[in-house]
């Protein structure tokens, strides 16, 4: 019988991609009929941004890697590689936060704004998922400190897809809403 | 007076066409149906039927010919759709129309005319309407002229009009909101001349009356806020809460058309807005009757 | 052998509903039957529901000028009614079968995932539940079941009744992508061996492409309603024009999920015409191979032709002819469906049974619907006809004259198979023209009133020329189909009083869920044929004739 959890892990990304892609489109659609968006664009911090896409394509390769040391029964670079994953998230969070500070400072804010709306929208739902992948890495995480024995492949090859599309999620995020206003 | 690129018309004849193709398509299927169910009943000791899987020649011929009738169709459908939405690139519109809840404003550009609900058209002369919308999406739609037009917030649509001499009555077509069904449309296509007397009509001021009545009536306007609301100069664009009251008196029916202009209507409506037109926007005033009596007639003066 | 899934319960028979020990059973049960008949009952109960929203809106309707309700009663009811019927009535009924009988037919005993299963019911469920609720919480959602920003904004409707709307359908939204998920992964991976994804019975097909639109169409719909949501409680501008926004936008996203909604609505119950027109008619159905890729064909173009609903809105020539396009070319695989199931019939040995009864009505009134809809890919005709009655009638004969009287034929013919007994035939046949009676007389003539010029979801309407006897003429048959559901209902309650007396195969049937006792046990099968082409039964039953080996 074929892996059943990867399986609809795949179809659920697949229908989460959807709905990713119409936030993206209604992000670029009303960046593209306004005018004050791009006098709102220069206040986002891309030099950050890009360290922290960084942060996030490594956890997708520390993930993977933990997940080879899990099929070799690595215990110890599995929980190294798990551990690895877990910071760069957190830091990647905390970049997000950060992020979202500033722009309150700067009274940019969901209601101000067409580009409040769209871009909180957006990236809010990418950190919704980033958290939920954190929760879900977390889990696996300590059940490697619980009981290992009750570990099974279909969840962390479940939790990796998840976290691969997370990642490619980002990439697009990444490139529409800060590097596409600067080309 | 060209009436091939009339709307009405080319929709009546591309609705004939489908109509043709589709009635004989439903009657195959009706006859084909009820033909089979009858002729293929099953009888008492009825042997198994033969067990055909299907021929691909006939459903590649009836897929050809599906393909075929969809093509011709496509045809006029581009046609057609060509001939009545040929907006110029910078369309200069002849009559401006935005959509409030629940009235229609109507603003003649080269006169810069304001007025409100009863619009008036040259007849048999190609109008160049220009649509938008105060707040949520309306949509014109006059079924005896053909196509309709939603109103869109924030976006300009434009349409040919073009009518023969008469009345012609629509109503929105976009739900809009509580008065959706009241929120009529009336249309008079005047001939040239009447057209010519209309306007002139409107762009003089009203007829000056001496009557305490008048009097009264034309200060309560501005005491009891009417002012707010409805301007009564016809240049007027602000304020666009209500209609533009300039002219009113010339007009046939109110409140969005679903009233007639009389005396004792008015009186009613004044009296209690929301009683006439629940959800209205016009607030309950709590006047008197001396200060409706009063109100009436000066807004009855407005010719 | 590794046939069976291993679910927890222990092996005995289905908890009845009359056994008051096993009553709560339901509630947690994840037995894909079990879940089945849930869905079918919820959807039965929200059927109701709509039902008498119809009736009061054709009451209102009756004559012109009519203050039976008022405006913004009016405004609920008729969105109410068309929530309802889609996302709680079509949807749920479709996937409930669905559940139920997808695990039969391809000899499985078990949904891959019995816990998502419940889930995703129980989410809807409530969904449904919590949009009902509105009711009690100051007035239900007064947008229409499209909800067109920017009316469904805080400034225009400033009571709860869409936050409701917006919450209800996220909710029901999450289950059907739950159910999707689940049928996708069932018929991946349970198939009994020697099933190819070619040799599947038609419903099991039609569903299986049916979810892929779903986890494709919903997220769409999902996403608006968030924007929609975070517009109206945190105060973002996405759908104001007054502050940026774009009233268009939400159309976009609606009719990008609304269209192939309504696909996802009519392409199991295709499904359900496939298997009943076959086995009544004693042939097989006509060209499988053009059905089945008819609906692939259905499910790819269905994502491009959402702006037909949109022609008015003041889209530009060259995006209008696109979409007129997209449009003209899914009307003709639907049309190869129509031929292949007329085809079925040709030279078969017909048995007019009441399942057969309503497939066949479906096919006349379907096709009614099917060219009505062709009409509007003819942006001309579009732009006169459309928010008019003449739409009005366009969807009801697709809605209730596609999917509902498919649904109809299938409850008639998996009856014996849920519940061991036989719906009345007799019983039947009244509910049958009673109801189909009364819906050409509710809706053909409402062609007529909207070429008329009678605009839809209006609560008054002046009295001109045709219009009150017309409106009078669609009130009257609205009685009709309410008496013909109350024979239904009748029917359903006396039938579930009787003795089981339903053999394992009343209708001599060939898919696999014929293969098992009515109803069947928890876990389905005791023994399973060996399956080597598209109708098992029938091989097993003529050795001497069998269908051409497939694997």
């Amino acid at each position: 019988m074929r892996d059943k959890g990867k399986l609809l892990m795949f179809f659920l990304i697949g229908s989460e991609a959807f709905f990713f892609i119409a936030l993206i489109i209604a992000y670029v659609y009303y960046r593209n009929i306004t005018h004050a968006t791009d006098t709102v664009t220069a206040n986002l911090n891309v030099p950050r941004a890009a360290v922290l896409t960084c942060c996030l394509v490594l956890s997708s390769g520390s993930l993977m890697w933990s997940k080879k040391a899990f099929l070799k029964n690595k215990t110890t670079h599995f929980k190294l590689g798990m551990s690895i994953t877990l910071i760069l998230s957190t830091v990647f969070m905390g970049g997000q936060i950060i992020e979202y500070i500033e722009l309150y400072k700067k009274q940019i804010t969901l209601d101000k704004d067409i580009f409040g709306s769209s871009f909180f929208t957006l990236t809010g739902f990418h950190s919704l998922h980033v958290i939920i992948g954190i929760i879900a890495i977390g889990i696996l995480f300590s059940f490697s400190f619980i009981k290992f024995k009750n570990l099974i492949k279909n969840a962390i090859s479940a939790v990796e897809v998840y976290w691969h599309f997370v990642d490619v999620v980002w990439l697009f995020v990444f490139f529409f809403v800060y590097i596409k206003p600067l080309l | 007076m060209n009436w091939e690129t009339n709307n009405i018309h080319i929709i009546r004849e591309l609705f004939v066409y489908f109509l043709v193709v589709a009635t004989i398509i439903l009657g195959l299927v009706i006859f084909f149906t009820i033909f089979y169910g009858w002729k293929y009943r099953r009888r008492p000791n009825a042997e198994t039927p033969t067990q055909d899987h299907g021929s691909k020649r006939f459903e590649i011929l009836m897929i050809g010919i599906a393909f075929t009738i969809t093509s011709v169709f496509f045809v006029l459908t581009v046609n057609g759709m060509n001939q009545i939405q040929n907006i110029p690139d910078n369309p200069i519109p002849d009559i401006i129309i935005t959509g409030h809840m629940w009235w229609w404003e109507a603003e003649y550009r080269t006169d810069s005319i304001i007025t409100a609900n009863e619009i008036h058209i040259p007849a048999n002369k190609k109008v160049l309407v220009q649509f938008n919308s105060d707040d949520v999406i309306h949509s014109w739609w006059i079924p005896k002229l053909g196509r309709k037009m939603d109103l869109v917030p924030g976006y300009d649509n434009y349409m040919w009009l073009q009518a023969d001499e008469g009345e012609y009555w629509g109503t929105c077509s976009e739900f809009c909101g509580a008065q959706h069904a009241l929120m009529r449309i009336h249309i008079i296509a005047d001939s040239e001349d009447d057209f010519k007397i209309w306007k002139s009509s409107q762009l003089k001021p009203p007829p000056a009356t001496q009557n305490p009545l008048f009097e009264t009536g034309k200060r309560l306007f501005q005491e009891k806020t009417c002012i707010s609301c409805h301007s009564v100069n016809i240049h007027d664009k602000e304020p666009v809460i209500g209609p533009n009251l300039a002219h009113f008196a010339s007009r046939k029916y109110f409140l969005s058309n679903i009233e007639l202009n009389t005396t004792e209507n008015l009186y009613a409506w004044i009296k209690n807005p929301p009683a006439v037109k629940p959800n209205t926007q016009m607030p309950f005033l709590a006047l008197t009757d001396k200060e409706v009596n009063a109100l009436v007639y000066y807004i009855k003066t407005l010719r | 052998m590794s046939l069976f899934v291993n679910i927890a319960e222990p092996d005995k028979t289905l908890p009845s509903i009359k056994n008051d020990k096993d009553r709560l059973s339901w509630l947690s049960s994840v037995d894909h039957k079990q879940i089945g008949i849930m869905y079918l009952l919820l959807s039965l109960f929200f059927f109701i529901l709509g039902g008498l929203e119809a009736m009061i809106i054709r009451w209102q309707l009756a004559v012109p000028e009519n203050d039976f309700v008022s405006a913004d009663f009016y405004n609920q009811i008729f969105t109410m009614h068309g929530t309802t019927m889609i996302f709680l009535v079509l949807t749920p009924g479709l996937i409930g079968l669905g559940v139920y009988l997808i695990p039969l037919m391809i000899g499985a005993n078990e949904m891959a995932f019995p816990r998502l299963n419940a889930f995703s019911f129980w989410v809807t469920c409530f969904g449904g539940l919590l949009l009902y609720f509105s009711f009690f919480a100051g007035g239900a959602p007064t947008a229409g079941w499209f909800s067109y920003a920017p009316l469904s904004e805080k400034p225009y409707s400033p009571t709860t009744g869409i936050d409701y709307y917006i919450l209800g359908l996220l909710l029901t939204g999450i289950g059907s992508i739950g159910a999707a998920l689940n049928f996708v992964v069932t018929v991946l991976t349970l198939r009994l061996p020697g099933i190819k994804l070619t040799m599947l019975p038609l419903f099991v097909w039609m569903t299986f492409i049916n979810a892929f639109l779903i986890l494709g169409a919903f997220p769409l719909l999902n996403a608006g309603l968030v924007m929609l949501l975070i517009d109206r409680q945190l105060d973002a501008l996405f759908f104001l024009p007054s502050s940026g926004g774009s009233a268009i936008l939400w159309q976009h996203f609606f009719w990008s999920f609304g269209h192939p909604e309504v696909y996802i609505l009519i392409l199991p119950a295709f499904g359900i015409i496939s298997e009943v027109i076959p086995v009544f008619s004693r042939k097989p159905i006509y060209g499988y191979v053009f059905v089945a890729a008819s609906t692939v064909a259905i499910a790819l173009l269905s994502f491009g032709v959402w702006a037909h609903h949109m022609f008015a809105v003041g889209m530009t020539n060259t995006v209008n002819g696109f979409f007129a396009a997209s449009s003209f070319l899914i009307g003709i695989p639907t049309g190869v469906k129509v031929i292949n199931w007329i085809g079925t019939m040709y030279k078969g040995s017909i048995q007019l049974t009441v399942a057969m009864t309503f497939a066949l009505v479906f096919l006349i009134n379907f096709t009614i619907g099917g060219l009505s809809g062709v009409s509007f890919a003819i942006v001309p005709i579009d732009w006169q006809l459309t928010d008019s009655y003449y739409v009005v009638a366009h969807i009801h004969y697709v809605f209730l004259g596609g999917s509902a009287f498919s649904i109809f034929a299938g409850i008639y013919y998996w009856f014996p198979k849920f519940c061991g007994r036989h719906l009345s035939e007799k019983l039947g046949q009244w509910h049958l023209w009673l109801f189909v009676t009364g819906f050409n007389m509710t809706f053909l003539l409402q062609h007529i009133l909207g070429i008329l010029g009678m605009p839809r979801r209006i609560n008054t309407y002046l009295d001109l020329p045709y219009f009150e006897s017309l409106n009078m003429i669609s009130t009257a048959g609205a009685f009709l189909m309410f008496a013909g559901v109350a024979v239904f209902l009748y029917n359903l309650i006396i039938t579930m009083r009787s003795k089981p007396t339903a053999t394992p195969d009343p209708w001599d049937g060939w898919t696999l869920e014929w293969a098992t006792a009515s109803p069947p046990p928890l876990k389905n099968f005791d023994t399973l044929p060996e399956v080597h082409s598209r109708r098992p039964l029938w091989d097993l039953k003529n050795p001497d004739n069998k269908d051409k080996r497939l694997n």
